[in-house]
């Protein structure tokens, strides 16, 4: 049994009246010791599968069909209230932007006991003494004094630690980290990588769902990897494989315009044409009107994802 | 020691604004058309009164010389006497000031309870019941008038029901509860029109605070929602709901004027009323220095209480 | 006769654009207009005089003669009413004229010079609003005299803070955009560009504040009435009405609520006009 498994994944949002899939028929396992990576560019609906694992979904927001499970619980089906005991425990997330995910008017001290207090229901010395142990394993320097400070006196990566301390608090089977790095210098960004990787994966056997739009991030740290590209995975495999022979077209593109600035925002240099918005997404491959392999069938036709090669699924029809 | 300076601050900003508004309270008594010990007196009064009025309100002297003995004797504790009793202003004040005080005091604190709760409510829930009435009494308190809505409920809770007297005042140290009844209906007036305006900041703060990154972050890590609301969002929406509070104590002493006269409550307010109606100005502008000072002194509780919620100001951590 | 129905039809779809756009201004704005043309014509229709007294009928409760009941002489509350609303919107019509005269003029000047001149000006203000308006209003009509003119003037003096600051704000906000720019690198003058360029964007906030400052310059006045510094009998205010009525409050109580619910409803008629105004410019803050 995997440890997270996704299957036909939809989940829409609402806008000027009608509901428009974010993401569509999306389906992927992570499994226990492994770093997934999900990769794609900003609006192709990776960070919107974070918040449907989570159940964190906004109001204007809805999984309309497939299902989530986590081992053999059914996360689509569960109640609020024992997903809010899973969120945090079994289940953790962290986020982009660590100066903005930590309550500005708490001290951290505060905001990783009362997490430890909600699922653990340890006492206020238990829950202190296991903080400052966190704050130490996370690599906050004088952890001791540092519990007593606030958000705003630390710096971002310090910020991230503190999150990521607060994540694995109460040993969490999965952790969802969404772009954790990017609000992050590039040595910084090494560290909060590796502190991922050996706090959850080595020490603990965790899986971890990385969601990035940095291929660079990926080859750091990741097993495998899935490509997303509006709102549904075109490619999907071990990170050697991919990085050595990339088989969509898109992946292809994505690898071309690698070295220049990797796929931060906006246009690939080397494809003509942008993402298509929600309210205008192609019909048949979603990539096909910038495809330079594309055919009258990639219109018609929408393509499964496929094992093509060995460890390795590709949903173009090139492959068929 | 981030906190003392920031207060420091605060006080020195505060001097000319004090200083302007006794020069305007000043400057009121020049306005009355006429000679204002005659007024004051009244026709009847005999050339020596009036000299020695002219004399005590240094009308005989160049308008800033006149200032200064003012300014001199506020200083020194001295607010004037009533020309007609010959009272000193300050023991007429030391009797109304507590009355004013808790009324607006009382009012406050029931306006926080209506409307904070509403507020949240509604803001957790946009489009639910909560919503709709917090938008009802967002309209309506701030449409009524405070003096009529003081009557409706007379009418209707002190002749109607006879659940409260209608008017006069008991003191606190001489019958607890029989004052709580006599301020009850006074202090719900004035609450209406403040926790209209409460609950409306109410809720947009809260609004406001919801979509914030660390609401996202506090509920993934599986904190109670109970928790997140009450705790963590109330807390950061605190902060502008205590700053629209303290502006709007204004406000409240404004309305105590009127609900004291409905209610025949001897406060600052009446005092200010009546004595504007008998012509008798000296102690007119020792209420109204009062009234200055208590709505800027709390101007600048809520400048303290805004630090002290934002570690930041308040230099706090280590 | 179809070209009449055309028009008749093209008002309606103006009055149903209006309605969408924003209802809280729409039905604000119907109140508004309706009391000022019943009230600006009450004498052409209305059988009674304000100050006519029926001493067959003192304190009647509503009856088809007395729609809304008479009071303890047995003049009709509705005329009086009607006639009230005349006084209401005169005074505030008045008062946030010279209000938003002055504060816009200093508000602008403030914004635009900045520096030493916007301390002159707006340090003043600062004192000013450190006292609740009716303090203020009631210690200017107490000390000056008690007439209509030195209360429009007194509340106008506690409006010029309120207007000066809002169109400072947002004088400092148009007066970085592009186009100011351009106007001040052709060399414009100092006064084209205040009159012409900013006034002209700057000035929709401050319409809104007028609106809700409308509503409150009624409250005041029928305050003022109440306590008897305003209006004077046998005026027929509305503040002065819900005085003279609290004696007979227990035998005749349409005599405070008649007056009392139509200032309300005046002043409800302004705010949903401000708030609805409020959204239309802001749309991102509707419903906060």
């Amino acid at each position: 049994m995997s440890l997270l498994s996704v299957q036909n994944l939809t989940t829409e949002f609402l806008s000027g009246g009608r509901w428009l899939e974010a993401v569509s028929d999306v389906s992927f396992d992570l499994q226990r010791g492994e770093i997934l990576g999900l990769v794609g560019e900003s609006g192709c609906g990776k960070s919107t599968i974070a918040y449907s694992v989570m159940r964190l979904l906004a109001s204007n927001a809805r999984i309309s069909a497939g299902e989530v499970w986590l081992e053999d619980l059914n996360l689509t089906k569960a109640s609020e209230d024992a997903l809010q005991d899973l969120r945090g425990s079994r289940l953790s997330m962290i986020f982009q932007d660590p100066m903005t995910a930590l309550d500005s008017l708490f001290t951290v001290g505060h905001q990783v006991i009362e997490t430890l207090q909600e699922h653990l229901g340890l006492n206020l010395a238990a829950a202190q003494e296991r903080a400052l142990d966190l704050l130490r394993q996370v690599g906050i320097p004088a952890a001791e004094e540092r519990l007593g400070a606030y958000p705003y006196q630390f710096s971002g990566g310090m910020s991230q630690r503190i999150a990521l301390a607060i994540a694995i608090s109460c040993h969490p089977q999965v952790l969802i980290a969404d772009e954790p790095t990017t609000a992050l210098d590039v040595t910084i960004q090494a560290q909060i990588l590796h502190l991922i990787r050996r706090l959850l994966v080595e020490e603990q056997g965790s899986g971890v769902l990385l969601i990035t739009h940095d291929l660079g991030v990926v080859a750091q740290v990741c097993d495998r990897v899935a490509v997303m590209y509006a709102g549904k995975i075109v490619e999907c495999g071990d990170v050697e494989s991919i990085f050595s022979n990339p088989l969509h077209p898109y992946t292809q593109a994505l690898f071309k315009s690698l070295p220049s600035q990797g796929i931060a925002r906006g246009a690939l240099e080397n494809i003509q044409g942008l993402v298509p918005g929600l309210a205008d997404r192609p019909t048949g491959c979603q990539f096909h009107p910038r495809c330079i392999h594309a055919r009258a069938l990639c219109r018609e036709r929408t393509p499964p994802l496929r094992n093509a090669a060995d460890g390795q699924e590709v949903a173009c029809v090139l492959y068929d | 020691m981030r906190l003392l300076r920031y207060i420091a601050g605060r006080l020195l900003l505060l001097l000319p604004v004090l200083f302007g508004t006794s020069v305007l309270i000043f400057l009121l008594l020049r306005l009355i058309p006429g000679d204002p010990a005659q007024v004051i007196l009244g026709l009847r009064a005999t050339p020596e009164r009036l000299a020695i009025v002219r004399e005590e309100l240094g009308l005989d002297l160049p308008v800033h010389l006149q200032y200064g003995q003012w300014l001199g004797k506020l200083l020194h504790g001295d607010l004037g006497k009533d020309f007609r009793s010959n009272e000193s202003v300050s023991a007429l004040l030391r009797v109304r000031l507590p009355v004013t005080i808790q009324l607006t005091l009382m009012s406050l604190t029931m306006a926080v309870l209506i409307a904070v709760p509403l507020g949240i409510r509604a803001a957790i829930r946009p489009g639910g019941i909560a919503d709709r009435l917090s938008m009802l009494l967002g309209l309506f308190g701030i449409s009524i008038p405070d003096f009529w809505l003081g009557i409706m409920l007379i009418l209707l809770f002190a002749l109607g029901l006879r659940m409260f007297p209608s008017s006069g005042y008991v003191r606190l140290d001489a019958d607890l509860l029989g004052n709580l009844r006599a301020f009850f209906l006074p202090a719900l007036t004035l609450a209406v029109g403040l926790s209209a305006v409460l609950v409306r900041i109410t809720r947009s703060a809260v609004l406001e605070v919801l979509e914030l990154d660390f609401v996202k972050f506090l509920r993934a890590k599986g904190l109670r929602e109970q928790r997140v609301i009450y705790q963590h969002v109330l807390r950061n929406a605190s902060i502008p709901i205590v700053t629209v509070i303290g502006l709007q104590f204004g406000y409240l002493l404004g309305g105590a004027v009127i609900v004291e006269e409905v209610f025949s409550l001897p406060g600052v307010g009446r005092l200010i009323v009546s004595y504007t109606l008998e012509r008798n100005y000296p102690v007119v502008q020792a209420g109204m220095l009062v009234v200055a000072f208590l709505f800027i002194m709390v101007n600048l509780t809520t400048d303290v209480i805004y630090a002290l919620l934002n570690p930041k100001i308040r230099g706090a951590g280590t | 006769m179809s070209a009449r129905a055309g028009r008749v039809g093209k008002l309606l779809e103006r009055l149903r654009g209006w309605y969408n756009a924003s209802r809280s201004a729409f039905i604000g704005g119907t109140i508004i207009v309706a009391l000022v043309i019943m009230t600006a014509t009450v004498s052409l229709y209305s059988p009674y005089k304000p100050d006519a007294m029926d001493f067959m009928a003192p304190l009647s409760a509503p009856t088809a003669a007395h729609l809304l009941g008479t009071d303890n002489f047995g003049r009709d509350i509705l005329t009086r009413v009607l006639y009230g609303y005349q006084i209401s919107l005169a005074v505030a019509l008045g008062s946030v004229g010279f209000g938003l005269a002055a504060g816009v003029t200093l508000g602008l000047l403030a914004g635009y010079f900045g520096g030493a001149l916007d301390n002159l000006i707006m340090r003043p203000m600062d004192v000013l609003m450190a006292f609740p308006a009716i303090v203020l209003v009631v210690a200017l009509t107490g000390f000056v005299g008690r007439e209509v003119s030195v209360m429009v003037l007194a509340v106008a003096v506690v409006y010029v803070p309120i207007f000066a600051r809002v169109m400072r704000g947002s004088t400092l906000e148009v007066v970085s955009e592009l186009y100011v720019e351009g106007a001040r690198a052709r060399g414009a003058s100092h006064l084209r560009l205040m009159l012409r360029h900013i006034l002209p964007n700057a000035i929709a906030p401050v319409l809104i504040q007028a609106s809700i400052l409308m509503g409150i310059a009624i409250l005041l006045e029928s305050a003022l009435s109440f306590i008897g510094l305003g209006t004077q009998p046998p005026d027929p205010s509305l503040g002065l009405m819900l005085s003279e009525g609290r004696s007979f409050m227990q035998q005749a109580p349409w005599m405070v609520m008649v007056p009392g619910l139509a200032i309300s409803i005046v002043v409800l008629g302004f705010n949903l006009l401000g708030n609805g105004l409020q959204d239309l410019l802001n749309p991102a803050r509707k419903g906060r």
